[in-house]
């Protein structure tokens, strides 16, 4: 199977030809998001960290912000910072070019003189690099480039028995064409993580995901929390989930039944072709973003209750088996898996149909979180500011 | 007469099944496993996808869907009862504390 996209220097294929307009710190946020609304074909993302944080929480931060501009859906990056910053423009850009060669410009708004003279010089490069994005024409690539991560949110029991094995279905069909999937939530494995470990390549894989589930558990018990309080959420339970347990259980059907091939850490990129396993947080927007980072050219998003998310870079495309939620959240809800439950399609069925609605979202069909110009940005965190 | 199937068991281990539309008191749930139609007299209203008993639960047994433990029984359950949060909880966070 093939799609057509954009290729990058770096080798990888993008689905969407964007300029990021990427702050390295929340200082820095909002002179990006005037930049980006001055320049058609740019995008700018809110950045909530990049200072006041512990190195490992810094390390996440950073991570995150590299990986968005090393996405192959973006063209190149005007990077913005403030100057004082714990994530320093230039550490930026050295980790940048580690991942990618794309464009980038750098700016810093304290050695320009301020947000006006900063503004004034970013969008020129700015547009100049939507121009040099508009010359570039799409190429016919094989599936087997493409990165697709999946997610749940506002999760309710349809999710666990229909929309989440169609996307298993999917996650299989993508893997045997070459392509890889990544299963993300690592909160979401609890409870399930014995069947995820029976599903790894080799038992080191195994024991890496008891690892990742049982970090999660010591770190939430180490801070004096508790996992239930927040998980499942009000809406899970109104829809008919009661423990974390169930909610994992219809989790990891996302991930299909192909043998893991590796697990990565928050934002990071895979280095295999195959099912991974990304360690993110049950957060849906951090989750999506952390995918985003690790290079993922469009994201599969499984909802029960029905959710708006989006993402600044990649594609979000919404499916739930809920039919009620279908109806009365059609404004976000890109498609229907509800035949599964009325038992008028099969999950293969349906998983073919989602095979295609990704190769055609990979064409350029927008998705209804594109249209609305939906951008949600969330880095996942260790601890307390500083 | 023929019932219509409302009930859906995802496993043949599984001792709750979930509700395909909303359950009333005195409806009878009916569910597929292996092939063959099985008969529970609903004794509670349950609202669309949440979970029925399928057997009587002792407090302090785990109950089951896709096949696997999902929550530890805190009242005692009769077959056809709503089973959610006033009756199970989680069992690894029950642990944990």
């Amino acid at each position: 199977m093939k799609f057509r996209g954009y290729k990058r220097p770096d080798g990888k294929v993008g689905i969407r030809n964007q300029v990021l307009i990427l702050p390295t710190c929340s200082c820095s946020s909002e002179t990006c998001r005037i930049v980006a609304s001055q320049v058609n074909g740019t995008v700018s993302i809110v950045n909530q960290n990049g200072c006041a944080q512990v190195k490992g929480d810094l390390d996440i931060t950073k991570q995150v912000l590299a990986g968005l501009a090393a996405n192959p859906n973006v063209y190149g990056t005007v990077l913005i910072g403030l100057g004082c910053e714990n994530a320093q423009p230039d550490d930026m850009v050295k980790l940048i070019q580690t991942k990618t060669n794309k464009p980038l410009k750098r700016l810093v708004i304290q050695e320009e003189g301020g947000t006006i003279a900063t503004v004034n010089k970013a969008v020129q490069y700015a547009r100049q690099l939507v121009e040099d994005a508009s010359r570039l024409q799409k190429e016919e690539f094989d599936i087997s480039e493409l990165l697709v991560g999946t997610e749940c949110g506002g999760s309710d029991p349809t999710s666990g028995i229909a929309s989440n094995p169609v996307v298993g279905n999917l996650s299989d069909r993508l893997i045997d064409l070459g392509a890889t999937s990544i299963l993300s939530e690592t909160t979401e494995f609890i409870g399930a993580e014995h069947i995820l470990a029976a599903q790894a390549a080799t038992p080191e894989i195994g024991q890496q995901i008891f690892d990742i589930v049982k970090r999660y558990e010591v770190h939430i018990k180490n801070v004096g929390e508790s996992l239930r309080d927040g998980n499942p959420s009000p809406g899970n339970k109104a829809g008919g989930i009661t423990t974390l347990e169930e909610k994992s259980l219809g989790c990891i059907h996302k991930g299909g039944h192909r043998p893991i091939v590796e697990v990565i850490d928050y934002a990071h990129i895979p280095t295999k072709r195959g099912l991974v396993i990304m360690d993110t947080p049950g957060y849906d927007v951090a989750s999506v973003t952390g995918m985003a980072a690790g290079g993922c050219q469009v994201v599969v998003f499984t909802t029960g209750r029905g959710t708006p998310t989006g993402n600044a870079i990649t594609p979000v495309i919404k499916i739930t088996a809920n039919q009620r939620t279908y109806q009365t959240m059609l404004d976000n809800i890109d498609f229907n898996a509800s035949p599964v439950i009325q038992g008028e399609k099969t999950i293969e069925a349906m998983g073919a149909e989602l095979l295609q609605e990704v190769i055609d979202v990979a064409n350029g069909k927008v998705t209804k979180a594109e249209a609305l110009g939906f951008n949600e940005t969330a880095i996942n965190r260790l601890c307390n500011y500083v | 007469m023929k019932q219509r199937i409302n009930v859906l068991v995802l496993n043949e281990k599984d001792t709750v099944g979930v509700a395909m539309d909303d359950l009333r008191a005195g409806d009878i749930g009916v569910y597929l496993l292996a092939g063959k139609k099985y008969e529970v007299n609903v004794v509670q209203d349950i609202p669309i996808y949440h979970k029925m008993a399928l057997t009587a639960m002792l407090e302090g047994e785990h109950a089951y869907k896709y096949g696997q433990e999902i929550g530890r029984v805190t009242l005692d359950i009769t077959a056809g009862q709503h089973v959610h949060s006033h009756n199970l909880i989680s069992i690894r966070e029950g642990v944990n504390e």
